[in-house]
């Protein structure tokens, strides 16, 4: 993806680049989490990157021959500069692969702890893209989405909680 | 167990959120003889302050008109969970003293960075405290204070760029 051309069609295919990072950190997690619960918790939130993912299709495709193709809805500038670049130096780094992450004997706490960072900075890029995709092509949807990547974020530091009093 | 709290603890939170903050870029402001990151660190300051000070009237109003705003929340919500993980210091510990330590040198870009985590954090407290309070207690005022952290992640991230080329 070029910098110089970057408007909220873009913007949905680094939203899926995030979810598809997700999902392969999530799958990765679960081969080396201690139990079968803190297993099912990764391979559930793996599933729902997936379905996110699906969404930001969606979105894409709608958006598609829309007007937000050619110009993006931002009264103030200020999302569509940041999200460019969030893209260009952080989230959309073309060098980054999620199993990077996993060095050898790396502690379950230590995986709970990059999994929460990655949650918070995809809550961050998406409340930029909320701002940027007007209602008729649904900001409503990346709420939800946003709702949920909250709810990821207790159930990781309360997996976290539990393992530790284990 | 878990810790209950009150709409109006969590003002108190944010309150200690901005406040933090703002001592925060003043601290890391001295760090600095070049007057342009000086005034940079230093505008951010205040913008954290005029945050606080936002927090203290919207407070200050929902204990004048509400009077449940100190009744602890019962409902066994995700949102009331969400809050709790931060509550409990499960996802950033708010209660540490913020900014470089006496005798403690950071680059420009140790403190960008660690001022980018600081603002994202801030914002993942916001947006769970936005689904808590009532949109007549304020959470407009909050949507507006979530939008300038936003931007303060934006300039940061922009200053972090440059300083990584220099």
């Amino acid at each position: 993806m070029s910098s110089l051309i970057f408007n909220a069609v873009d913007v949905c295919e680094v939203a899926k680049k995030i979810e598809r990072n997700g999902q392969t950190f999530y799958a990765k997690a679960a081969e080396v989490m201690p139990d079968a619960e803190s297993k099912k918790v990764m391979l559930d939130l793996e599933a729902m990157e997936r379905a996110h993912e699906k969404i930001y299709e969606e979105l894409q495709a709608a958006l598609s021959g829309s007007e937000t193709e050619e110009t993006l809805y931002d009264p103030h500038d200020e999302a569509y500069k940041f999200l460019r670049r969030m893209a260009d130096q952080y989230v959309f780094d073309p060098q980054e692969r999620p199993e990077r992450v996993f060095e050898p004997g790396m502690p379950v706490e230590a995986i709970l702890d990059v999994a929460i960072e990655r949650e918070k900075d995809s809550i961050i890029f998406y409340e930029g893209i909320k701002a940027m995709v007007p209602e008729k092509y649904g900001r409503s949807r990346i709420s939800d989405i946003i709702e949920e990547e909250m709810s990821h974020v207790i159930l990781l530091s309360s997996q976290k909680q539990r393992l530790q009093k284990t | 167990m878990s810790i209950m709290f009150s709409p109006s603890d969590l003002f108190d939170i944010a309150i200690q959120i901005e406040r933090n903050g703002a001592a925060f870029y003043r601290k890391a402001a001295q760090q600095f003889a070049e007057p342009a990151v000086r005034e940079e660190l230093l505008d951010l300051a205040l913008m954290e302050e005029e945050h606080e000070a936002t927090f203290e009237l919207l407070k200050e109003r929902l204990l004048g008109v509400a009077p449940g705003a100190s009744d602890l929340f019962e409902s066994d919500t995700e949102a009331v969970a969400y809050l709790e993980s931060f509550t409990q210091g499960r996802i950033f510990d708010m209660s540490k003293d913020t900014g470089p330590a006496a005798g403690q040198t950071l680059t420009l870009i140790d403190v960008l960075r660690q001022a980018i985590e600081k603002e994202r954090d801030s914002v993942m407290f916001y947006l769970g405290m936005k689904n808590l309070i009532p949109a007549s207690e304020g959470a407009d005022k909050i949507d507006s204070i979530i939008k300038q952290e936003m931007s303060h992640i934006g300039i940061l991230q922009r200053r972090l760029i440059e300083a990584s080329q220099l």
